[in-house]
């Protein structure tokens, strides 16, 4: 692993003591448990990403109005008015959010209904391996 | 006897004018207590105007010397009459000793309704202190989780040097700690499942599903892990190549879950579990059999039980919650199957449960009948 540091502005390396010319992908954690997003963030942190927080899904929402993520990683469970499959719709159903691709994590069965293009990317059941959330997040960003 | 007849009717021919009298000795002759007829106005009133009505009408019989009642000029219909009489008295003796006794059965029964009342009122506190148990049973359980998971996710990324090599002493600890943290959300599912069991929070939505393909092959899947962290082998064997059953889909992965992490969870390592189903007239039967230590004759049904840790086994498998398979009996019950537990101890190690098939799909089970008798056998 090179030894980085993240600023605002994106990822400084040291030794090359420059800023990377593209910006680090942003990864939008949301959780309402913080163990889960610590988790989460730490795993994703091997790799370098950008990495966003949120509490509820309505503050998540907030977010992804402003920024657009590159991956958004999402609770099922969450308090407030959007839990993880609500927020997940809202995100496939709008045309300026529908390609970020959602994984949904969850500590019990999830039975998806509806259209399929409302569907995550892909499905983690609690607990989940964190290496291979990090093997599907690296798939995803090699292939795109 | 017919010497106290007679004596009778002279007494009461004397003293009719006297009712009281009259039923005092009719009392004292027949050794009957005067104080019980007494105690029931209504009934003492009724055999007095009785009895008094019949004397009369003796006394109303011409040329009759009623000091003489066995003489000829009694009928043997009026003796017939005065022997009913003292068969009267003597029932009504023990009617009003049956109205005592109701009484006092009254009393008593009252008592009994003030008790079951007392114990209804503590049954409603008991329930109310089991719901405020299982809420919080169900809180601390959510609660744990969360942290739960976070500490084997990091573990895991420890032991997989992603942050950093371990040496093999540091290893060995995360592996521990990862077995135990396993142990751990495993216990809490099971508890967080018995407080929705319980609450009757545990709703069914029962539709017809393909045991194979809904059930068994994501389950299969879905635990791969386990068998291989113990390296265990599993067998998967039937005659049946479709299977239709009317139930839950979550509940009966819960199920299978259950009874095959239990099989892991027992079993030896490098050993075997061997899963079977068939369909038998109109049930599916599952068997689900690990090779390893079992279980001993007498400890067998007990597997079922609430709260159940067998103690034949040691603390090196970690200590389960003891509901995994009460859970599952209790949602096999809910769904109209049973469940049972074989074992031949040292050796293996059996759960079997058997669930009604979907009708309409039954025929085909019937087609397959040849198949599954020499199977059997």
């Amino acid at each position: 692993m090179e030894k980085t540091i993240q600023t605002a502005e994106g990822v400084l390396d040291f030794e090359k003591n420059e800023l990377y010319a593209s910006p680090p992908r942003k990864i939008l954690i949301v959780d309402d448990e913080k163990e889960i997003r610590d988790l989460v963030r730490e795993t994703i942190m091997i790799d370098n990403f950008e990495i966003l927080e949120a509490g509820t899904g309505d503050r998540a929402y907030e977010i992804i109005q402003k920024i657009t993520p590159d991956l958004i990683i999402l609770d099922v469970k969450m308090p407030g008015s959007l839990d993880g499959i609500a927020l997940t719709k809202k995100i496939k159903q709008n045309e300026k959010t529908k390609d970020i691709p959602v994984f949904l994590l969850t500590a019990v069965p999830v039975e998806l209904v509806g259209d399929s293009s409302d569907y995550p990317d892909a499905l983690f059941y609690k607990p989940f391996s964190p290496m291979d959330l990090l093997d599907q997040i690296t798939g995803l960003f090699s292939d795109g | 006897m017919n010497g106290d007849f007679e004596q009778n009717i002279k007494t009461w021919r004397k003293k009719y004018a006297d009712p009281e009298m009259r039923i005092d000795e009719l009392f004292r002759n027949y050794n009957i207590s005067t104080e019980l007829i007494k105690r029931t106005p209504s009934l003492h009133d009724l055999f007095d105007r009785v009895l008094l009505e019949y004397i009369k009408r003796l006394d109303e019989i011409p040329g009759k010397d009623l000091s003489h009642p066995s003489g000829p000029e009694f009928s043997e219909y009026d003796r017939e009459k005065l022997r009913s009489l003292i068969m009267f008295s003597s029932q009504a003796v023990l009617l009003k000793e049956n109205s005592e006794i109701f009484k006092a059965l009254e009393e008593k029964n009252s008592e009994l309704l003030k008790t079951a009342k007392k114990l209804e009122k503590a049954n409603e506190e008991l329930k109310a202190l089991n719901r405020q148990y299982l809420n919080m049973l169900g809180f601390v359980s959510h609660e744990l989780r969360s942290p739960l998971i976070s500490i084997l996710g990091f573990a895991e990324l420890l032991d997989e040097n992603l942050l950093g090599n371990l040496n093999d002493e540091q290893k060995k600890a995360i592996q521990i700690i990862m077995r135990s943290s396993r142990n751990l959300i495993e216990m809490i599912r099971n508890y967080l499942d018995l407080s929705k069991i319980e609450q009757g929070g545990l709703k069914m939505e029962r539709r017809p599903l393909n045991f194979i393909d809904i059930i068994l092959k994501p389950t299969l899947e879905e635990m791969q892990e386990q068998f291989s962290k113990k390296n265990i082998s599993v067998w998967v064997d039937s005659n049946q190549e479709e299977v239709w059953l009317y139930a839950d889909e979550k509940l009966l992965k819960v199920v299978l879950v259950n009874v095959i992490s239990n099989a892991v969870k027992y079993g030896e390592d490098n050993g075997e579990i061997h899963l079977d189903f068939m369909a038998i007239e109109n049930n599916l039967k599952v068997r689900v059999t690990n090779t390893g230590r079992g279980v001993e004759k007498d400890e067998v049904k007990k597997v079922f039980e609430k709260f159940t840790q067998l103690d034949s086994y040691d603390t090196k498998v970690g200590k389960g919650s003891g509901l995994g398979l009460y859970n599952t009996k209790y949602i096999i019950e809910k769904h109209g199957g049973k469940i049972w537990a074989e074992s031949e101890f040292g050796k293996w190690f059996r759960i079997v449960f058997q669930l009604p098939l979907l009708k309409k799909h039954n025929q085909q089970s019937y087609d397959n009948q040849d198949l599954v008798d020499s199977h059997n056998h």
